[in-house]
């Protein structure tokens, strides 16, 4: 019902004078959501195809190979999307400009290559890959000036979801101008020669030996993977975990703040590390996984069980105040995607039977059905460039 | 929906008397307005209890075996999509048994057979039986793999067990026929059959159109059992709506005396949200599965990520079935039993 009063307000703005209606056509343009989102679509995995739609007008367009494709993730600068698709008997990295141009398929040495996540700078894709459907996941990172695949984090096997660190403000802050133990060479945490930007992964680690295995947050260079935990830090700044399973894990946007969920505390919960400790900022007794950092890096999205089903809240970390985005009792809803601007998050939802993508505003008002068909809609990703 | 010239008279409202052709399922052996509860699906409770029905729309609904069955008080949920819920309380006098779940609607009356059991009690210890991979359709051995399944399911009635888990690959290739063969053989099942669906049953959305959901919970007085879904879990990892109902089953669960998944096949690296979920934040005490054709050994005793142990059970094409002890001890594997020759 806004969007058509907003409709109907551009038509009367087109009569007054030019200046002012531009100003006001600009206005009203920001109160509707637009812009691109890429997600994939299908019947079932088989045929789940990537696609874009254009968040204004609707259009879909087919941009995927349409075999299992799955976690589309755009460049920095909006141009090409990576996503991966089931190739040769296992999972490939696909690479197609926005328009669906210049598609090609990265020449890996892995069967199963999973989870692309492109570099600050555009210029690297790093992935989790390995030979079997097994735990020896290993992180590859492709740069796709050489064409080559390159092995990140030493020998080191049984590392997952790999995410590149927008800043190393933070991982300097954690102790500021102390040696710490990095690998077998002593290197400083302040020097700027190793960690810069680019060269810096986070990701998640197996510790432990099979029966008692679980997961940890580790930093991951070309040379070396580390746990967290291992960076000899107070226990006031990072915890011990060892006896806890870390997941999803999301540096802000500058790199000051780094979110993940764990199940210390009885359940999973969202927890956030800044160079003032780690704070659980979600406590709830129900479920809470999948931060997802707003642009301005002030607010999280998460996903949350505290309605009964799985729904979409935001926190704001640094009063822990939570407030509902997307809930309902009887449906789920999941994976946010922030807009550039951060006004308005995109999301998957079954509300209507089948799961379609919505888009609604941060505060969970003026929702829209972005898709409308048969198939599966999962995994919006907002183009970070364009309007919105 | 109908059976030809197959007429039966139902009372509606209370007041009319309509004639009507039942059938269980379709003609095709696809669900029809009843989507759960169903022979695989089927829900087993206590006179007084209530359970729910989910549907394509709603109808009037009554139990029926022989006869009328118990009295139902229904209330009515809307749901997403094309689908309502009733909730439907029994009768505290109910007779315990076997019984149809029927719904009457304007065209006829949709009759879901083996869908509801009525139990005086729930015993302390009682017996499971573990079914799996008889690949109705294939051609392994020279006898037939539905003789084989026919075999196994009579082993199964003759087990005393209080009820059958049923772990995939039902089929060879998934196809309706092949479907309909299996729901046929597992119809002459004396005990509650639960299903889920393997990686050979996946074809288009057959499965999904002869059982309804891929993943389910129910309970067996103290205990949880979750039925889940591991066809394509790499690719498919955290984007569908699986995990979620997993956090929500296993939430449910969470004061049962065991907690029991079993599904058709397991890997270290399937869904790592399902195994966070299933594993790691509240670990089942038992995952049961099939897909290896084979029995697990010393070295493959529980998942890698904590302390749930495993039980896989051979193939039942290859003639095979095993029974579990369940009670205040645990859940305890017996050994592999074959129980149909292959020749």
């Amino acid at each position: 019902m806004i969007v058509a009063q907003v409709r109907r307000l551009k038509v009367h703005v087109r009569s007054l004078m030019p200046a002012t209606a531009s100003i006001l056509t600009i206005l009203l343009l920001c109160a509707e959501p637009s812009g691109r989102l890429a997600f994939v679509a299908g019947s079932e995995l088989e045929d789940q195809c990537a696609c874009i739609i254009d968040v204004a007008s609707g259009e879909i367009r087919r941009v995927g190979v349409g075999s299992f494709d799955g976690t589309p993730a755009w460049s920095p600068d909006g141009a090409a999307l990576a996503f991966e698709t089931k190739q040769d008997g296992g999972m490939r990295i696909h690479v197609v400009r926005e328009d669906g141009s210049q598609a090609r398929t990265i020449d890996h040495k892995y069967k199963w290559n999973r989870n692309p996540q492109w570099s600050p700078d555009g210029t690297k894709l790093a992935y989790t890959a390995s030979d079997a459907m097994d735990l020896a996941q290993r992180i590859i990172v492709h740069e796709f000036a050489t064409g080559l695949e390159t092995p990140w984090g030493g020998e080191r096997v049984g590392l997952l979801r790999p995410v590149w660190v927008p800043g190393v403000k933070l991982l300097y802050g954690l102790r500021p101008g102390q040696r710490i133990g990095w690998g077998d060479a002593k290197i400083t945490l302040d020097g700027l020669d190793w960690l810069e930007v680019g060269r810096v992964l986070l990701a998640i680690g197996l510790q432990g030996e099979p029966g008692a295995l679980t997961t940890d947050l580790f930093m991951v260079t070309q040379d070396t993977a580390l746990a967290l935990t291992e960076l000899g830090l107070p226990e006031w700044v990072i915890p011990s975990r060892s006896k806890y399973a870390e997941w999803a894990v999301a540096p802000s946007p500058t790199g000051s703040t780094i979110a993940f969920e764990s199940n210390d505390g009885g359940d999973r919960e969202i927890f956030v590390i800044t160079n003032k400790g780690t704070a659980d900022i979600t406590n709830h007794r129900a479920a809470d996984w999948n931060p997802r950092w707003s642009p301005d890096g002030d607010w999280l999205a998460f996903e949350s069980f505290r309605g009964g089903r799985r729904g979409i809240y935001r926190v704001y970390p640094n009063t822990a105040r939570v407030l509902p985005i997307a809930a309902a009792p009887d449906s789920d809803n999941w994976w946010p995607s922030w807009s550039p601007n951060g006004k308005w998050i995109a999301f998957v939802s079954n509300r209507t039977g089948n799961p379609e993508v919505f888009v609604t505003d941060a505060s969970g008002e003026n929702l829209r059905q972005l898709t409308n068909n048969t198939w599966n809609d999962y995994a919006p990703s907002w183009r970070p460039k364009g309007k919105s | 929906m109908a059976a030809e010239g197959e007429i039966m008279k139902r009372p509606l409202a209370g007041l009319l008397l309509i004639s009507a052709a039942a059938l269980a399922r379709q003609q095709d052996g696809t669900l029809d307005v009843i989507v759960t509860p169903n022979s695989g699906v089927p829900v087993i409770l206590l006179p007084g209890q209530s359970f729910d029905v989910v549907l394509t729309r709603r109808a009037d609904l009554h139990l029926a075996n022989d006869g009328p069955g118990p009295a139902l008080a229904v209330e009515w949920y809307d749901m997403p999509g094309d689908r309502v819920q009733a909730r439907c309380v029994m009768d505290p006098d109910a007779e315990p048994g076997e019984y149809a779940l029927e719904a009457v609607v304007d065209s006829g009356v949709d009759r879901n057979p083996r869908a509801v059991y009525i139990r005086r009690a729930y015993p302390d210890y009682y017996l499971v039986a573990h079914v799996t991979d008889p690949h109705i359709g294939s051609a392994r051995h020279v006898r037939d793999a539905s003789d084989i399944f026919r075999d196994v399911i009579a082993a199964t009635n003759e087990s005393k067990a209080a009820f059958a888990l049923i772990t995939g690959d039902l089929t060879q290739d998934g196809t309706p026929e092949q479907l309909q063969e299996f729901l046929r053989i597992m119809d002459g099942c004396t005990l509650p059959t639960f299903v889920c669906p393997g990686n050979h049953d996946r074809a288009a959305l057959n499965y999904e159109q002869f059982f309804g959901p891929l993943a389910y919970m129910f309970c067996f007085g103290q205990d949880g059992y979750i039925a889940f879904d591991t066809k394509d879990y790499l690719p498919a990892d955290e984007l569908g709506a699986q995990d979620a109902d997993l956090e929500v089953f296993r939430r449910d669960i969470k004061a049962a005396r065991w907690s029991i998944g079993f599904t058709h096949r397991y890997e270290a690296i399937m869904g790592m949200r399902s195994q966070i979920v299933l594993f790691l934040d509240n670990p089942l005490d038992h995952l049961i599965f099939g897909h290896w054709h084979r029995a697990n050994d010393d070295t493959e005793e529980a998942v890698p990520w904590g302390t749930t142990p495993i039980t896989v059970t051979p193939a039942a094409v290859d003639g095979m079935m095993r029974l579990f002890d369940v009670s205040a001890q645990g859940v305890k594997p017996r050994p592999p039993q074959r129980v149909a020759a292959l020749e």
